[in-house]
């Protein structure tokens, strides 16, 4: 049986393909800012922030903005800790992490469903969605294409060297405050559609495989993408087969073709 | 020449404590300024003040906001995992100004122009992360340059340099001066300056010591601010000083 046939499939896989380009587009400039893992410790702020908002509220009638607030307090905070000169910053990552993905589970605890709530936060129900979760996917899919390909070479240059840019007369302080800003509310989102993990998969893994593999930046924003669309397609065709969570299946997948990356860069002495 | 930057009684420092007080001092077109001091004594924070990028605490920076500044970067401090040509890292600076990355001719061609002054066009198809110390180096002044710049600022340029690629930067450098560029560098090395810019602002104890080059090595003063002797020497139109100490 073609598992694309069902219609509850073609939903998921829509709204995880829509998620999966959003976040990896993102995770390209998150990557070479070396911030990969403060992005972690926000997807785990906002799991904690869908939990407090979940157990409150709805997730669409204002849980989600709680959620949202969560992030923006987690990247405030990270923005603020990472000046300190005491410890690297890297520790106040590690310290949000585990604040965020502690108390969401102390809070999941105390839930009726605790434990089946616990594993739909954090791995995600991508085959429960709706076609709601993929019109959310698709407004913040063409949210971050738009906002970002437009201004690509901006972007990029505000990556690559923000103070040159700024000597330049390009804001980028208020451009930086705008990536961020959509990053919060595209995260959010995306914890809220595929979990906290394949959110961090879609964010971090297909980037890592560009930037091994490519070697042209016009390139490296197609291949991105796509790479994330495609292990999507495969990771639900062969996690329907085998009968696997299709959430992890697929966020594995994704490690395994960055790790494919590397080795087909190191096969031809990159 | 025509007032390009005013510090009048500047303090500048992060937070309340300032590292350089009662900084006054002009900065006319067409010079060429060495800033000069081992690390840590404000070089980098008096340059963002030139820049507009920190506010200072007490006095006043004017700029003059008609004329184009251009920052010329460490290489080693930027971020190569982008999979940018030489090219490509060079236009950047222009395709960022419109929508879609698009150039006008006028930029297309003062792009090449610039990658031609610093001789990176026969390496335009290199990847940037590929490219070596100076070659990295060369390609971020060139796309300063591409920006065609009134005030060129260039922040240890030399800085992981080989000794070679050092002597082919500088001489590169050498050859801007002659291109009505205002030309503000900072180093760490003294050398630099007294072979490139008529002027040197030594930063030393919270303070900035204005000094004319020619004066700095025709008299005492470098001793008296330092408090210990130097050996002076020029060849082939080259200057170097050299700081004594006792013998070991």
């Amino acid at each position: 049986m073609n598992p694309f046939a069902l219609p509850f499939m073609r939903t998921a896989v829509a709204a995880s393909i829509l998620t999966g380009t959003a976040l990896s587009l993102l995770g390209v400039f998150m990557t070479a800012r070396r911030v990969a893992f403060s992005g972690l410790a926000v997807s785990q702020l906002a799991a904690l922030g869908t939990v407090v908002g979940v157990s409150l509220l709805e997730f669409h009638l204002g849980g989600g903005a709680l959620a949202l607030a969560f992030v923006g307090l987690g990247m405030f905070l990270l923005s603020r800790l990472s000046r300190t000169r005491t410890v690297p910053s890297e520790a106040w990552v590690a310290c949000l992490y585990v604040l965020g993905a502690g108390a969401a589970v102390l809070i999941l605890s105390k839930a009726p469903r605790g434990e089946s709530d616990t594993l739909g936060v954090f791995f995600g129900n991508v085959l429960s969605l709706t076609t709601t979760e993929v019109w959310e996917s698709l407004a913040i899919a063409l949210t971050v294409v738009g906002v970002l390909g437009v201004w690509l070479r901006r972007w990029v240059w505000i990556f690559v060297d923000s103070v040159s840019a700024e000597v330049s007369g390009i804001a980028a302080e208020r451009w930086n405050f705008l990536f961020y800003a959509l990053f919060a509310v595209a995260m959010t989102m995306a914890i809220h559609i595929v979990g906290v993990l394949l959110a961090f998969a879609y964010l971090i893994l297909p980037a890592a495989a560009g930037f091994t593999a490519v070697r042209r930046m016009r390139d490296l924003f197609l291949v991105v993408p796509l790479t994330a669309a495609a292990v999507t397609v495969a990771g639900f065709y062969i996690s329907f087969r085998l009968d696997f969570p299709t959430g992890p299946f697929v966020a594995v997948l994704l490690a395994a073709t960055a790790l494919l990356a590397k080795g087909y860069a190191a096969a031809r002495g990159r | 020449m025509k007032e390009l930057i005013r510090f009048q009684d500047v303090d500048l420092g992060y937070g309340r404590s300032a590292i350089l007080k009662n900084v006054s001092l002009v900065i006319s077109s067409g010079e060429a300024v060495g800033l000069v001091g081992p690390n840590g004594v404000g070089k980098t924070t008096f340059l963002r003040a030139v820049l507009g990028l920190l506010k200072p605490i007490a006095g006043e920076v004017h700029r003059d906001r008609a004329h184009r500044f251009a920052y010329v970067p460490q290489a080693d401090g930027m971020e190569f995992f982008w999979p940018l040509t030489v090219r490509g890292a060079v236009e950047l600076a222009v395709r960022s100004r419109r929508p879609f990355g698009r150039m006008t001719a006028g930029e297309k061609a003062a792009v090449q122009g610039a990658m031609e002054k610093t001789g990176v066009s026969a390496i335009g198809d290199l990847l940037i992360r590929e490219a070596s110390g100076g070659q990295r180096q060369r390609t971020i002044l060139a796309q300063a340059l591409s920006q065609e710049p009134d005030v060129l600022l260039l922040d240890e340029p030399t800085r992981g340099l080989d000794v070679v690629a050092e002597r082919d930067l500088l001489a590169l450098i050498a050859g801007l001066k002659y291109q009505n560029l205002t030309i503000l560098l900072v180093t760490h090395s003294l050398q630099i300056p007294l072979n490139l810019t008529e002027r040197i602002l030594l930063f030393k104890d919270g303070a900035v010591i204005d000094a004319c080059t020619e004066e700095l090595i025709q008299t005492k003063k470098l001793e008296q601010i330092y408090g210990v002797p130097f050996l002076h020497h020029e060849y082939n139109g080259q200057r170097w000083v050299i700081a004594l100490g006792d013998k070991p």
